[in-house]
Protein backbone atom coordinates (compact mmCIF):
# COMPACT_ATOMS: atom_id res chain seq x y z
CA UNK A 1 0.00 0.00 0.00
CA UNK A 2 3.04 2.04 0.94
CA UNK A 3 4.21 2.40 -2.70
CA UNK A 4 1.13 3.14 -4.06
CA UNK A 5 0.79 6.07 -1.84
CA UNK A 6 0.90 9.74 -3.59
CA UNK A 7 3.85 12.08 -3.47
CA UNK A 8 3.64 15.13 -1.13
CA UNK A 9 3.28 17.26 -4.64
CA UNK A 10 0.43 15.05 -5.46
CA UNK A 11 -1.86 15.39 -1.98
CA UNK A 12 -1.12 19.39 -2.45
CA UNK A 13 -2.58 19.81 -5.90
CA UNK A 14 -5.54 17.67 -4.50
CA UNK A 15 -6.00 19.90 -1.64
CA UNK A 16 -5.49 22.95 -3.93
CA UNK A 17 -7.90 21.94 -5.61
CA UNK A 18 -9.85 21.06 -3.35
CA UNK A 19 -9.49 24.12 -1.53
CA UNK A 20 -10.51 25.86 -4.83
CA UNK A 21 -14.22 24.33 -4.97
CA UNK A 22 -14.54 24.80 -1.34
CA UNK A 23 -14.03 28.73 -1.10
CA UNK A 24 -17.36 30.10 -2.99
CA UNK A 25 -19.22 27.48 -0.98
CA UNK A 26 -18.39 28.77 2.43
CA UNK A 27 -18.70 32.55 1.55
CA UNK A 28 -15.30 32.66 0.58
CA UNK A 29 -14.24 34.12 -2.98
CA UNK A 30 -12.31 31.84 -4.66
CA UNK A 31 -9.24 30.50 -3.98
CA UNK A 32 -5.62 31.55 -5.74
CA UNK A 33 -2.24 30.02 -5.07
CA UNK A 34 0.57 32.83 -4.92
CA UNK A 35 3.16 31.03 -3.91
CA UNK A 36 4.99 28.13 -2.51
CA UNK A 37 6.62 29.03 0.98
CA UNK A 38 8.94 26.75 2.52
CA UNK A 39 7.36 26.72 5.82
CA UNK A 40 4.17 29.03 7.69
CA UNK A 41 5.41 32.34 8.75
CA UNK A 42 5.92 32.36 12.59
CA UNK A 43 2.68 33.99 13.84
CA UNK A 44 0.11 32.34 11.80
CA UNK A 45 -1.94 30.11 13.28
CA UNK A 46 -5.39 27.77 12.80
CA UNK A 47 -6.66 24.37 12.60
CA UNK A 48 -4.77 20.76 11.39
CA UNK A 49 -6.73 17.73 10.53
CA UNK A 50 -4.52 14.62 9.67
CA UNK A 51 -6.61 12.07 7.27
CA UNK A 52 -5.79 8.72 8.68
CA UNK A 53 -6.21 5.16 7.95
CA UNK A 54 -4.68 2.54 10.43
CA UNK A 55 -2.64 5.43 11.15
CA UNK A 56 -2.21 9.19 10.11
CA UNK A 57 -1.49 9.94 6.20
CA UNK A 58 -1.39 13.06 5.77
CA UNK A 59 -1.75 16.40 7.78
CA UNK A 60 -4.03 19.11 6.20
CA UNK A 61 -3.38 22.79 7.98
CA UNK A 62 -5.29 25.92 7.10
CA UNK A 63 -3.52 28.90 9.15
CA UNK A 64 -3.64 32.49 9.01
CA UNK A 65 -2.77 36.26 10.53
CA UNK A 66 -5.34 37.59 12.44
CA UNK A 67 -6.79 39.34 10.13
CA UNK A 68 -7.20 36.53 8.33
CA UNK A 69 -8.66 34.23 10.59
CA UNK A 70 -11.23 37.05 11.23
CA UNK A 71 -11.75 37.47 7.22
CA UNK A 72 -12.69 33.64 7.41
CA UNK A 73 -15.32 33.95 10.62
CA UNK A 74 -17.02 36.53 9.05
CA UNK A 75 -17.23 34.93 5.48
CA UNK A 76 -18.19 31.45 7.22
CA UNK A 77 -20.67 32.96 9.78
CA UNK A 78 -22.21 35.53 8.12
CA UNK A 79 -21.34 38.17 10.21
CA UNK A 80 -20.95 42.22 9.36
CA UNK A 81 -18.22 43.58 7.54
CA UNK A 82 -17.20 45.81 10.55
CA UNK A 83 -18.21 42.53 13.34
CA UNK A 84 -15.46 41.68 14.93
CA UNK A 85 -15.58 37.80 15.74
CA UNK A 86 -14.42 36.37 19.40
CA UNK A 87 -11.23 34.12 18.97
CA UNK A 88 -12.86 30.64 19.17
CA UNK A 89 -15.77 31.37 16.67
CA UNK A 90 -12.37 32.47 14.54
CA UNK A 91 -11.03 29.39 15.46
CA UNK A 92 -14.17 27.74 14.54
CA UNK A 93 -14.53 29.06 11.69
CA UNK A 94 -10.67 28.13 9.97
CA UNK A 95 -11.61 24.97 11.46
CA UNK A 96 -14.89 24.32 9.27
CA UNK A 97 -12.74 25.42 6.49
CA UNK A 98 -10.50 22.44 7.17
CA UNK A 99 -12.51 20.14 7.78
CA UNK A 100 -14.56 19.88 4.70
CA UNK A 101 -11.42 20.72 2.24
CA UNK A 102 -10.26 17.55 4.22
CA UNK A 103 -13.33 16.46 3.61
CA UNK A 104 -13.42 16.88 -0.01
CA UNK A 105 -9.53 15.17 0.04
CA UNK A 106 -11.01 12.50 1.45
CA UNK A 107 -13.33 11.90 -1.16
CA UNK A 108 -11.31 12.95 -3.84
CA UNK A 109 -8.28 10.70 -2.98
CA UNK A 110 -11.01 7.42 -1.65
CA UNK A 111 -9.34 5.60 -4.79
CA UNK A 112 -5.93 5.59 -3.03
CA UNK A 113 -7.33 4.45 0.07
CA UNK A 114 -10.86 4.21 0.76
CA UNK A 115 -11.01 3.26 4.37
CA UNK A 116 -9.06 6.78 5.17
CA UNK A 117 -10.88 8.78 7.89
CA UNK A 118 -10.76 12.00 8.82
CA UNK A 119 -9.14 12.92 11.85
CA UNK A 120 -10.66 15.13 14.83
CA UNK A 121 -9.63 19.05 14.21
CA UNK A 122 -7.40 20.70 16.79
CA UNK A 123 -6.04 24.18 16.77
CA UNK A 124 -1.98 24.70 15.69
CA UNK A 125 -0.09 27.56 15.01
CA UNK A 126 3.13 28.00 12.12
CA UNK A 127 5.42 26.22 14.98
CA UNK A 128 3.68 23.00 14.78
CA UNK A 129 4.55 23.00 10.94
CA UNK A 130 8.65 23.41 10.93
CA UNK A 131 9.96 23.13 7.57
CA UNK A 132 10.97 19.79 6.05
CA UNK A 133 11.49 17.58 2.66
CA UNK A 134 7.73 15.97 2.59
CA UNK A 135 5.62 19.49 3.53
CA UNK A 136 4.52 21.90 1.26
CA UNK A 137 3.54 25.26 2.08
CA UNK A 138 0.99 26.90 -0.09
CA UNK A 139 0.75 30.83 0.44
CA UNK A 140 -2.96 31.05 -0.97
CA UNK A 141 -5.67 33.76 -0.97
CA UNK A 142 -9.17 33.73 -0.99
CA UNK A 143 -10.00 37.17 -2.90
CA UNK A 144 -7.98 39.69 -0.45
CA UNK A 145 -8.18 36.99 2.55
CA UNK A 146 -4.30 35.54 3.02
CA UNK A 147 -4.05 31.99 4.11
CA UNK A 148 -1.47 29.18 4.57
CA UNK A 149 -2.21 25.40 3.40
CA UNK A 150 0.19 23.14 4.90
CA UNK A 151 0.57 19.83 4.04
CA UNK A 152 2.52 17.38 5.75
CA UNK A 153 2.64 13.90 4.75
CA UNK A 154 2.94 11.76 8.14
CA UNK B 1 -16.76 8.60 20.23
CA UNK B 2 -17.02 10.37 17.44
CA UNK B 3 -20.20 12.13 15.95
CA UNK B 4 -20.21 13.92 12.42
CA UNK B 5 -23.69 16.11 12.04
CA UNK B 6 -25.17 17.88 9.12
CA UNK B 7 -25.99 21.57 10.34
CA UNK B 8 -26.99 24.64 8.31
CA UNK B 9 -24.27 26.91 7.95
CA UNK B 10 -26.35 29.08 6.24
CA UNK B 11 -29.89 28.79 5.17
CA UNK B 12 -29.39 26.90 1.95
CA UNK B 13 -25.71 25.41 2.86
CA UNK B 14 -25.54 22.58 5.13
CA UNK B 15 -22.18 21.48 6.71
CA UNK B 16 -20.62 18.66 8.47
CA UNK B 17 -19.06 19.67 12.06
CA UNK B 18 -17.69 16.25 13.91
CA UNK B 19 -17.17 16.59 17.68
CA UNK B 20 -15.91 13.55 20.17
CA UNK B 21 -17.02 12.93 23.22
CA UNK B 22 -14.56 10.50 25.63
CA UNK B 23 -16.61 7.89 28.23
CA UNK B 24 -19.44 5.89 28.72
CA UNK B 25 -21.79 7.74 30.81
CA UNK B 26 -20.88 11.10 28.33
CA UNK B 27 -21.57 8.98 25.22
CA UNK B 28 -24.97 7.73 26.60
CA UNK B 29 -25.70 11.47 27.94
CA UNK B 30 -25.03 12.71 24.13
CA UNK B 31 -26.64 9.56 22.64
CA UNK B 32 -29.94 10.48 24.43
CA UNK B 33 -29.82 13.92 23.69
CA UNK B 34 -30.21 13.14 20.18
CA UNK B 35 -34.02 13.02 18.94
CA UNK B 36 -35.16 9.86 17.58
CA UNK B 37 -31.83 7.56 18.39
CA UNK B 38 -33.31 6.17 21.12
CA UNK B 39 -32.43 2.50 19.94
CA UNK B 40 -29.00 3.33 19.53
CA UNK B 41 -29.04 4.76 23.27
CA UNK B 42 -30.95 1.60 24.38
CA UNK B 43 -28.07 -0.36 22.70
CA UNK B 44 -25.10 1.64 23.79
CA UNK B 45 -26.42 0.99 27.00
CA UNK B 46 -26.41 -2.88 26.69
CA UNK B 47 -23.10 -2.86 24.76
CA UNK B 48 -21.06 -1.37 28.05
CA UNK B 49 -22.77 -3.13 30.67
CA UNK B 50 -22.40 -6.87 28.46
CA UNK B 51 -18.36 -5.57 27.55
CA UNK B 52 -17.64 -4.20 24.50
CA UNK B 53 -14.80 -5.82 22.39
CA UNK B 54 -11.35 -5.05 23.75
CA UNK B 55 -10.08 -1.78 21.38
CA UNK B 56 -12.94 -2.37 19.43
CA UNK B 57 -14.24 0.33 17.19
CA UNK B 58 -18.34 0.33 16.72
CA UNK B 59 -20.22 1.82 13.76
CA UNK B 60 -24.08 3.06 13.76
CA UNK B 61 -26.15 0.85 11.40
CA UNK B 62 -29.68 0.89 11.50
CA UNK B 63 -30.02 1.82 14.82
CA UNK B 64 -27.85 -0.77 16.10
CA UNK B 65 -24.31 -0.15 16.97
CA UNK B 66 -22.25 -3.00 15.02
CA UNK B 67 -18.15 -3.75 15.67
CA UNK B 68 -16.44 -2.42 12.94
CA UNK B 69 -14.40 -4.96 10.55
CA UNK B 70 -10.69 -4.35 11.20
CA UNK B 71 -8.88 -3.31 7.96
CA UNK B 72 -6.66 -6.60 7.98
CA UNK B 73 -9.77 -8.38 7.61
CA UNK B 74 -10.88 -6.39 4.63
CA UNK B 75 -9.88 -7.61 1.07
CA UNK B 76 -9.07 -4.51 -0.71
CA UNK B 77 -10.56 -3.97 -4.48
CA UNK B 78 -8.12 -4.00 -7.36
CA UNK B 79 -7.60 -0.32 -7.71
CA UNK B 80 -7.93 1.28 -11.31
CA UNK B 81 -5.43 3.45 -12.52
CA UNK B 82 -6.53 6.83 -11.02
CA UNK B 83 -7.55 9.67 -13.77
CA UNK B 84 -6.58 12.36 -11.17
CA UNK B 85 -3.18 10.83 -10.19
CA UNK B 86 -2.69 10.16 -13.95
CA UNK B 87 -2.98 13.48 -14.86
CA UNK B 88 -1.08 15.05 -12.06
CA UNK B 89 1.88 13.22 -13.58
CA UNK B 90 1.52 14.14 -16.82
CA UNK B 91 1.61 17.92 -15.11
CA UNK B 92 5.03 16.94 -14.07
CA UNK B 93 6.41 15.45 -16.94
CA UNK B 94 5.49 18.94 -18.84
CA UNK B 95 7.58 21.18 -16.02
CA UNK B 96 9.75 18.63 -16.64
CA UNK B 97 9.66 18.81 -20.10
CA UNK B 98 9.50 22.74 -20.72
CA UNK B 99 12.99 23.05 -18.01
CA UNK B 100 14.89 20.42 -20.32
CA UNK B 101 13.55 22.70 -23.06
CA UNK B 102 15.09 26.16 -21.54
CA UNK B 103 18.33 24.00 -20.58
CA UNK B 104 18.72 23.03 -23.82
CA UNK B 105 18.13 26.58 -24.94
CA UNK B 106 20.53 27.78 -22.52
CA UNK B 107 23.48 25.32 -23.80
CA UNK B 108 22.67 26.19 -27.55
CA UNK B 109 23.26 29.88 -26.68
CA UNK B 110 26.14 29.09 -24.34
CA UNK B 111 27.89 26.62 -27.40
CA UNK B 112 26.94 30.13 -30.23
CA UNK B 113 28.64 32.68 -27.78
CA UNK B 114 31.83 29.94 -27.44
CA UNK B 115 31.67 29.57 -31.22
CA UNK B 116 32.05 33.78 -31.31
CA UNK B 117 34.68 33.66 -29.03
CA UNK B 118 36.46 30.86 -30.61
CA UNK B 119 36.02 32.51 -34.22
CA UNK B 120 37.26 35.90 -32.73
CA UNK B 121 40.24 34.21 -30.98
CA UNK B 122 41.07 32.43 -34.45
CA UNK B 123 40.65 35.76 -36.35
CA UNK B 124 43.01 38.26 -33.90
CA UNK B 125 45.63 34.84 -34.81
CA UNK B 126 45.85 35.12 -38.12
CA UNK B 127 44.09 38.31 -39.96
CA UNK B 128 42.51 37.50 -43.31
CA UNK B 129 43.88 40.08 -46.47
CA UNK B 130 40.02 41.22 -47.50
CA UNK B 131 39.99 42.38 -43.68
CA UNK B 132 40.56 46.37 -44.90
CA UNK B 133 37.93 46.50 -47.90
CA UNK B 134 34.99 45.38 -45.00
CA UNK B 135 32.76 48.28 -44.80
CA UNK B 136 32.27 50.19 -41.59
CA UNK B 137 29.74 49.16 -39.22
CA UNK B 138 29.50 45.72 -41.14
CA UNK B 139 31.26 43.63 -38.18
CA UNK B 140 28.27 42.62 -36.27
CA UNK B 141 26.86 41.01 -39.29
CA UNK B 142 29.77 39.70 -40.41
CA UNK B 143 30.50 37.78 -37.11
CA UNK B 144 27.52 35.54 -38.32
CA UNK B 145 29.05 34.31 -41.55
CA UNK B 146 33.34 33.87 -41.32
CA UNK B 147 33.03 31.15 -43.72
CA UNK B 148 33.62 31.96 -47.64
CA UNK B 149 30.12 32.29 -49.87
CA UNK B 150 29.71 28.74 -51.08
CA UNK B 151 27.92 27.01 -48.00
CA UNK B 152 26.47 29.86 -45.60
CA UNK B 153 22.52 28.44 -45.62
CA UNK B 154 23.48 25.44 -42.92
CA UNK B 155 25.32 28.17 -40.45
CA UNK B 156 22.85 30.71 -40.90
CA UNK B 157 20.24 27.76 -39.46
CA UNK B 158 22.48 26.92 -36.83
CA UNK B 159 22.58 30.58 -35.41
CA UNK B 160 18.72 31.23 -35.69
CA UNK B 161 18.76 34.05 -33.12
CA UNK B 162 21.12 36.40 -35.50
CA UNK B 163 19.16 35.38 -38.32
CA UNK B 164 18.68 38.72 -39.79
CA UNK B 165 22.47 39.98 -39.72
CA UNK B 166 23.51 36.68 -41.38
CA UNK B 167 21.15 37.10 -43.82
CA UNK B 168 23.22 40.39 -44.40
CA UNK B 169 25.83 38.83 -44.56
CA UNK B 170 25.16 36.62 -47.83
CA UNK B 171 26.01 39.77 -49.94
CA UNK B 172 29.41 40.99 -48.19
CA UNK B 173 32.17 39.53 -48.09
CA UNK B 174 34.13 37.56 -45.57
CA UNK B 175 36.15 39.85 -43.23
CA UNK B 176 37.03 39.45 -39.77
CA UNK B 177 34.47 39.74 -37.05
CA UNK B 178 34.61 42.65 -34.76
CA UNK B 179 34.01 41.99 -31.19
CA UNK B 180 30.23 43.13 -30.29
CA UNK B 181 29.77 46.14 -28.40
CA UNK B 182 28.35 45.91 -24.74
CA UNK B 183 25.01 47.87 -26.00
CA UNK B 184 24.30 45.24 -28.85
CA UNK B 185 25.49 42.20 -27.00
CA UNK B 186 22.68 43.43 -24.30
CA UNK B 187 20.13 44.34 -26.49
CA UNK B 188 17.07 41.37 -26.24
CA UNK B 189 16.62 39.56 -29.56
CA UNK B 190 12.79 38.68 -28.42
CA UNK B 191 9.77 40.28 -29.27
CA UNK B 192 9.29 43.57 -27.58
CA UNK B 193 7.22 43.37 -24.29
CA UNK B 194 4.45 45.38 -23.45
CA UNK B 195 3.67 46.57 -20.06
CA UNK B 196 0.90 45.23 -17.75
CA UNK B 197 -1.29 47.90 -16.39
CA UNK B 198 -1.38 49.84 -13.10
CA UNK B 199 -5.39 47.85 -12.29
CA UNK B 200 -3.56 44.54 -13.64
CA UNK B 201 -0.75 44.80 -11.28
CA UNK B 202 -2.65 46.05 -8.31
CA UNK B 203 -5.27 43.18 -8.23
CA UNK B 204 -2.25 41.15 -8.02
CA UNK B 205 -1.01 43.02 -5.25
CA UNK B 206 -4.40 43.26 -3.26
CA UNK B 207 -4.61 39.41 -3.50
CA UNK B 208 -1.11 39.36 -1.81
CA UNK B 209 -2.05 42.24 0.81
CA UNK B 210 -5.00 42.69 1.17
CA UNK B 211 -8.21 44.58 -0.50
CA UNK B 212 -6.69 48.73 0.53
CA UNK B 213 -3.23 47.32 -1.40
CA UNK B 214 -2.65 49.32 -4.62
CA UNK B 215 0.02 50.06 -6.98
CA UNK B 216 -0.21 54.04 -8.15
CA UNK B 217 1.15 54.98 -11.02
CA UNK B 218 4.12 57.57 -9.87
CA UNK B 219 6.07 60.38 -11.04
CA UNK B 220 9.65 59.10 -13.44
CA UNK B 221 12.14 58.33 -10.67
CA UNK B 222 16.23 58.85 -11.08
CA UNK B 223 16.90 55.11 -9.80
CA UNK B 224 20.77 54.79 -9.94
CA UNK B 225 20.24 58.00 -7.58
CA UNK B 226 17.81 56.03 -4.88
CA UNK B 227 20.20 53.16 -5.23
CA UNK B 228 22.84 55.63 -3.81
CA UNK B 229 20.77 56.48 -0.62
CA UNK B 230 19.28 52.84 0.01
CA UNK B 231 19.24 49.36 -1.10
CA UNK B 232 17.72 48.92 -4.47
CA UNK B 233 16.48 45.47 -5.81
CA UNK B 234 16.10 44.03 -9.23
CA UNK B 235 15.03 41.15 -10.77
CA UNK B 236 15.26 40.84 -14.51
CA UNK B 237 13.30 38.81 -16.55
CA UNK B 238 13.76 37.19 -20.10
CA UNK B 239 11.53 34.49 -22.75
CA UNK B 240 12.14 31.03 -22.71
CA UNK B 241 15.48 31.43 -25.11
CA UNK B 242 16.92 33.23 -22.55
CA UNK B 243 16.23 36.78 -24.16
CA UNK B 244 16.29 39.58 -21.47
CA UNK B 245 13.41 41.96 -21.63
CA UNK B 246 13.12 44.13 -18.70
CA UNK B 247 13.48 44.32 -14.72
CA UNK B 248 11.46 44.83 -12.10
CA UNK B 249 13.09 46.83 -9.37
CA UNK B 250 12.18 47.68 -5.79
CA UNK B 251 13.55 49.89 -3.20
CA UNK B 252 14.08 48.22 -0.35
CA UNK B 253 10.66 49.20 1.62
CA UNK B 254 8.32 48.09 -1.14
CA UNK B 255 10.78 44.96 -1.08
CA UNK B 256 10.27 44.23 2.46
CA UNK B 257 6.74 45.72 2.42
CA UNK B 258 5.48 43.20 -0.36
CA UNK B 259 7.67 40.31 1.22
CA UNK B 260 6.16 40.63 4.84
CA UNK B 261 2.34 40.71 2.80
CA UNK B 262 3.06 37.51 0.84
CA UNK B 263 4.50 35.85 4.43
CA UNK B 264 1.78 37.35 6.60
CA UNK B 265 4.22 38.51 9.08
CA UNK B 266 3.06 40.93 11.36
CA UNK B 267 3.15 45.14 10.37
CA UNK B 268 5.94 45.03 13.73
CA UNK B 269 8.20 42.81 11.99
CA UNK B 270 8.56 44.76 8.75
CA UNK B 271 9.19 47.85 10.62
CA UNK B 272 11.84 46.62 12.67
CA UNK B 273 13.64 44.87 8.92
CA UNK B 274 12.85 48.55 7.05
CA UNK B 275 14.69 50.57 10.21
CA UNK B 276 17.50 48.46 10.04
CA UNK B 277 17.69 48.43 6.56
CA UNK B 278 18.30 44.58 6.96
CA UNK B 279 16.93 42.19 3.89
CA UNK B 280 17.18 38.76 4.96
CA UNK B 281 17.27 35.77 2.90
CA UNK B 282 13.50 34.60 3.84
CA UNK B 283 12.28 37.72 3.01
CA UNK B 284 14.44 38.31 -0.06
CA UNK B 285 12.64 35.12 -1.34
CA UNK B 286 9.78 35.94 -0.04
CA UNK B 287 10.24 39.35 -2.57
CA UNK B 288 11.31 37.07 -5.41
CA UNK B 289 8.23 35.15 -4.93
CA UNK B 290 6.43 38.61 -5.08
CA UNK B 291 8.20 39.60 -8.67
CA UNK B 292 6.86 35.55 -9.57
CA UNK B 293 3.68 36.70 -9.24
CA UNK B 294 3.15 39.91 -10.55
CA UNK B 295 4.80 38.42 -13.61
CA UNK B 296 1.97 36.49 -14.51
CA UNK B 297 0.13 40.25 -15.31
CA UNK B 298 3.06 40.33 -18.08
CA UNK B 299 2.11 37.08 -19.40
CA UNK B 300 -1.57 38.03 -19.39
CA UNK B 301 -0.73 41.23 -21.82
CA UNK B 302 -2.05 40.17 -25.36
CA UNK B 303 1.28 39.65 -27.48
CA UNK B 304 3.73 39.19 -24.94
CA UNK B 305 5.33 36.07 -25.54
CA UNK B 306 5.59 33.65 -21.77
CA UNK B 307 8.73 35.01 -19.62
CA UNK B 308 9.91 34.31 -16.56
CA UNK B 309 11.39 36.63 -13.92
CA UNK B 310 14.66 35.42 -12.23
CA UNK B 311 16.07 35.89 -8.15
CA UNK B 312 15.71 39.82 -6.77
CA UNK B 313 18.99 40.56 -6.18
CA UNK B 314 20.94 43.96 -4.72
CA UNK B 315 21.67 46.26 -7.68
CA UNK B 316 24.18 48.88 -7.45
CA UNK B 317 24.23 52.25 -9.41
CA UNK B 318 26.06 51.16 -12.19
CA UNK B 319 24.03 48.82 -12.86
CA UNK B 320 20.71 50.44 -13.00
CA UNK B 321 22.19 52.87 -15.74
CA UNK B 322 20.18 50.87 -18.86
CA UNK B 323 16.98 52.41 -17.08
CA UNK B 324 17.74 56.03 -18.36
CA UNK B 325 17.57 54.75 -21.93
CA UNK B 326 14.88 51.97 -21.19
CA UNK B 327 12.27 51.70 -23.69
CA UNK B 328 9.23 51.83 -21.31
CA UNK B 329 9.32 52.36 -17.80
CA UNK B 330 6.08 52.47 -15.47
CA UNK B 331 7.16 53.60 -11.58
CA UNK B 332 4.70 52.72 -8.98
CA UNK B 333 4.03 53.93 -5.55
CA UNK B 334 3.19 51.27 -3.00
CA UNK B 335 -0.16 52.27 -1.35
CA UNK B 336 1.59 50.52 1.96
CA UNK B 337 5.44 52.07 1.34
CA UNK B 338 7.94 51.88 -0.98
CA UNK B 339 8.09 52.48 -4.62
CA UNK B 340 9.00 50.00 -7.59
CA UNK B 341 9.69 50.47 -11.34
CA UNK B 342 8.83 48.24 -14.21
CA UNK B 343 11.09 48.54 -17.07
CA UNK B 344 11.92 46.94 -20.86
CA UNK B 345 14.77 47.25 -22.21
Amino acid sequence: MADKMPSVEQWTECVRECASNVGPAMGLEPCQVLARLKAPANGLSGVAIALENDRPIVLIGVLSNSGGRAAIARAVFQMAPNELPKPEDETDAVGELANVISGHVKAAMKRVDAKMRIGLPYAVNADAFASHQTQVTLRVSFGSVPAALVVTLL
Amino acid sequence: MEFEQLVYNAPAILRPRRFAVLGEHAILMQLREFAGHEPLAKDAERLFARGAVPDGTYVARNGRWLPEMRPEAIVPEPEAPDPELQKLSAGAIDDLNDRIESLETMVKNMQRSLENAMRSLSDVASPPPRAAAAPAGAGHAVAAAPAPAPAPAPRREHLGGIETASRAADSIPAQPPAPLPLAEADRPAGKPVTLPTAAALSDLVKSLAGGDAVLQPAERADWSKLAELGPVYAAPFADHDGNEAGAMIMDIESALRLAGALLMESEEMVTSLLEEKMMSDEMLDAASEVCNTLMSAFNKVSGNTHMRVSKLELMDAGRLSWLASARKTDDYRYSHGGRLVMAVR
